[in-house]
């Protein structure tokens, strides 16, 4: 008998953790695959287009406030009325071609602006969408995303999640921001006094005149790429057409103009007046310096830094940045997109 | 024989012994033991015990307590008789074997160890994702090459799907390369020419070496972009996937990507559970730990790309190899390229449902890796402008595969060694490593690993199907033994590899003009 029972529970015991195992192969509790996501969610604008959509289709019905919408149909300079928004209403549709918040305005439910929206300073909003102009006051927070034709921040804003417009952007000093889209992208704000030796020369030199980079470690011809195994750092201007890859940092000295990427394991500095046609990708920080211009996209593993009058992309071919931190200083412009996934700052 | 001799013919055993009898201040019962066991089998010398070994051990006879001829060793033969070798002769066998042992379980611990960093590397430590949400940008031209040899079944979702991509259209060529096809393939492929003219350029290719490498050997002529990214043919691509993709290729060093793979059948059968979280493991963890560490990720032949140039400079693809992307993706690493693994670029894709077909799968795969292995390796490991962690990582990948048949031999060579009383009963870590190893068929970071890569993609009950990846790997050990076994017997035998396409599952083709097919399960 005990034979039995000892052997019932080696059973026992090396049946048990596959228990679980066969109820899961029988019952299927797990088994769809993994959701991939097709939408294109990963778009600045996403949520801002989508709500747009809701809301339009929302006004056009006949009984708007039991599907939770708000209008409240204002006329300009008249402020809007906000003591009528309340738990059940979901989103708040402003009527007026030009609609002034109230003063220090917190609102927990995503607002749409048919016309220009003014924004008082010290508000807090959940989100923001307006057809028009979208002018935020200094200190304004957005807390999910916003959108308008243009965006204009005062000074230390904050927006968190994603800020796009079909027009313009314009952060004030201080400005916080996370994901921004726009063809044009501006850090407002007074200039550094000086812009130093970094600034762009005042004489522009030809290609003759600029020097050439050092002897590379190795060539690959076919994809025309140069790749140093150690810094590469130039003293003086200089010229190149191809790639560069460089297992070290890059210190481009003023007025040198690449044709081609630029790829760093660590810090990759381009001083002021630089021109890089395409790309530049480093696993440290990226710096571009006073007045320079970078046509490709810039993407770092650590930090991003744009210095006064530099500018990223064009407005016919925008861009994307990308990198943990990006921090844009008053003057530097950006066509196109950034990312910065823990934070960014105009400053 | 002398104390000498017999030091040198035994000497694992013996110093073994005598290194813990100089250690020791008392003689424990496993070396009296040893000590007992080595006079029996005639190892002893007929030459009294040193003095310190009779200090320590006044119950040993000095005389053997059992004559046996001490020149003279048996082993049971293969063929069921007695092989008899002279004393050295055994000994060094025995040696041998030992040796095989502790190697192959030093292996064993390492990749161990090598999975468990990659997990806790996964889990708790920063994660690079370099080249995301690159959303506006000038893109480059691309040109897409969907493998297909006899897939009537899924080449039309295939090419339905990269129709619908979002990628601007006057940058995006598709290419499906229809390698020597009998079935309906070439007839739905011209069908989806004439519906979307100028969209896409087809490949039809009627003779010429077989399989997947030769035919995008020869469709590379045809081709003009700068990045081209490869699908197989039973793979369901996202709508954003193709920018994704191509999003690395903006950094100059890039020459490879690869992307991650589903399985879209998980729901099928046992099997395709089993790799269901198989390929979690591989590619949630594995891959991207890869990723985050600097290491070799590598290229997997399907829901990834490659620079055209950088393939032209590695002289293009290899059809004399069964893993094009493997070979590839080391050709690459040689000549200054990188590979980089994007782990959120996944696209659905059809694992086996039988499991001869998985067999065939697993047993091409490792004849490709191993062809890789000897190839590559040691160019690699001499190659100064690979990084230290690259080549030892990489080292690590290409071996992957030839870890299975030494696990196997290793196995019998301790049931052999254990029954002919020649074991050298290994203690402490030795023994752990040992149990640790034949207990989980090799890897047990691999259950780690695989459960990690579950609670990462938000999955919870799937977990409990854990204990029986252990028949998955049992199969899969001896699958790739066997075709490691193949592999060398065909080498000798100067026999060509022979490359096996993986059976499809889906349903037969929709008639033309009808809809695509969609598979249940897919999103």
């Amino acid at each position: 008998m005990w034979s039995l029972v000892l052997l019932t529970c080696t059973a026992a015991m090396l049946l048990l953790p596959l228990l679980p195992a066969l109820h899961e192969l029988l019952f299927k509790s797990d088994v769809q695959p993994l959701p991939i996501e097709h939408a294109l969610r990963g778009e600045v604008g996403y949520f801002a287009a989508s709500f747009g959509q809701r809301v339009r289709q929302w006004l056009t019905e006949s009984t708007p406030q039991e599907a939770g919408l708000l209008r409240l149909a204002t006329s300009a300079p008249e402020k809007a009325n906000f003591d009528a928004v309340g738990p059940s209403i979901e989103a708040v549709a402003l009527l007026g071609d030009d609609v002034q918040l109230p003063a220090a305005l917190s609102l927990d439910q995503e607002l749409y602006a048919a016309g220009h929206l003014q924004v008082a300073a010290a508000s807090r909003l959940r989100a923001v969408l307006a057809e028009g102009r979208l002018c935020c006051g200094d200190g304004v927070e957005v807390q999910r995303w916003a959108d308008a034709a243009s965006v204009k921040a005062g000074r230390h804003c904050r927006f968190h999640g994603r800020v796009s417009a079909r027009d313009r952007i314009e952060f004030g000093p201080g400005t916080a921001f996370e994901r921004v889209s726009a063809p044009v992208i501006v850090a407002s704000g007074p200039l550094e006094e000086t812009l130093g030796e970094e600034a762009r020369p005042s004489v522009t030199l030809s290609s003759l005149e600029q020097g050439r980079l050092p002897t590379p470690d190795r060539v690959h011809p076919l994809a025309q790429r140069r790749t140093y195994w150690r810094d590469l750092r130039t003293a003086q201007a200089v010229a190149h057409q191809g790639d560069l890859v460089v297992q070290g940092h890059v210190v481009l000295a003023s007025g040198s103009h690449i044709q081609g990427s630029i790829k760093a394991y660590q810090d990759l500095h381009l001083h002021g007046g630089s021109e890089v046609q395409g790309h530049l990708v480093a696993r440290g920080a990226i710096r571009v310096g006073p007045g320079a211009r970078v046509r490709g996209n810039l993407m770092s593993e650590a930090c991003i830094h744009l210095a006064a009058g530099s500018v990223v992309g064009t407005r016919d071919q925008p861009v994307s940045i990308t990198a943990p931190t990006i921090t844009m200083a008053p003057g530097a412009t950006v066509h196109g997109s950034m990312s910065a996934y823990e934070g960014g700052r105009v400053g | 024989m002398t104390m000498a001799a017999l030091a040198q013919a035994s000497e694992p055993a013996f110093a073994e012994v005598e290194l813990s009898l100089k250690a020791s201040t008392e003689l424990t019962a496993v070396d009296h033991d040893r000590l007992l066991e080595l006079k029996r089998t005639g190892f002893m010398a007929d030459d009294p015990l040193p003095d310190r070994f009779l200090r320590m051990v006044p119950t040993l006879s000095p005389t053997p307590l059992t004559p046996v001829p001490p020149d003279v060793v048996r082993l049971p033969a293969p063929s069921g008789g007695v092989w008899t070798l002279s004393a050295y002769q055994g000994s060094l066998l025995v040696l041998s074997a030992g040796w095989l042992l502790v190697g192959s379980v030093v292996l064993i611990v390492l990749y161990s160890v090598r999975h468990y960093v990659f997990t806790i590397n996964r889990l708790f430590f920063r994660q690079r994702r370099p080249y995301l949400d690159v959303e506006q940008t000038d893109w480059p031209q691309v040109t897409v090459l969907i493998a297909a040899h006899n897939e009537e079944a899924v080449i039309a979702q295939s090419i339905e799907s990269l129709l619908e991509v979002d990628y601007p259209l006057d940058r995006l060529q598709l290419m499906p390369v229809n390698d020597r096809s009998k079935d309906r393939t070439r007839e739905i492929i011209d069908h989806y020419v004439a519906l979307h003219p100028g969209r896409i350029q087809p490949f039809h290719r009627t003779d010429g070496k077989p399989g997947k490498a030769a035919a995008l050997k020869d469709a590379l002529r045809d081709v003009r972009s700068d990045i081209i990214i490869i699908f197989d043919a039973d793979y369901v691509p996202s709508h954003g996937l193709l920018k994704q993709l191509v999003t690395p290729f903006f950094d100059p060093e890039v020459g490879a990507v690869m992307g991650r793979v589903v399985p879209m059948n998980a729901d099928r059968n046992f099997l395709t559970r089993l790799l269901d979280l198989e390929r979690s493991g591989g590619y949630q963890v594995d891959q991207q730990a890869r990723m985050n560490l600097g290491l070799v990720p590598q290229y997997g032949g399907t829901v990834g790309g490659v620079r055209r140039a950088a393939l032209e400079e590695i002289g293009g693809w290899d059809d004399s190899t069964l893993a094009e992307d493997t070979d590839a993706t080391f050709r690459l690493l040689l000549a200054g390229w990188k590979t980089v693994y994007q782990n959120r670029s996944e696209c659905y894709e059809e694992v086996p449902e039988k499991w001869s077909v998985r067999i065939r799968q697993i047993k091409r795969w490792s004849k490709g890796h191993n062809q890789t292995l000897v190839r590559y390796a040691w160019g690699m490991l001499r190659n100064t402008h690979i990084s230290w962690r690259e080549r030892i990582d990489g080292l690590f990948l290409l071996g992957v595969f030839a870890m299975s048949p030494l696990l196997l031999l290793a196995w019998l060579v301790n049931i052999v060694l254990l029954y002919q009383g020649q074991h050298p009963m290994f203690s402490g870590w030795m023994a752990a490593f040992m149990v640790m190893a034949f207990g989980s068929l090799g890897n047990s970071a691999a259950f780690f690993e695989i459960s990690s890569a579950v609670h990462l993609d938000g999955s919870r009950n799937r977990t409990r199907l854990l204990p029986l990846n252990l028949l998955g790997f049992l199969v899969s050990l001896v699958s790739i033994s066997w075709g490691s076994f193949e592999q060398l017997r065909d080498a000798l035998l100067k026999k060509e590899l022979h490359w096996d396409k993986t059976e499809r599952f889906r349903l037969a083709p929709p008639p033309m003009g009808g809809d695509v097919l969609q598979p249940a399960s897919a999103v």
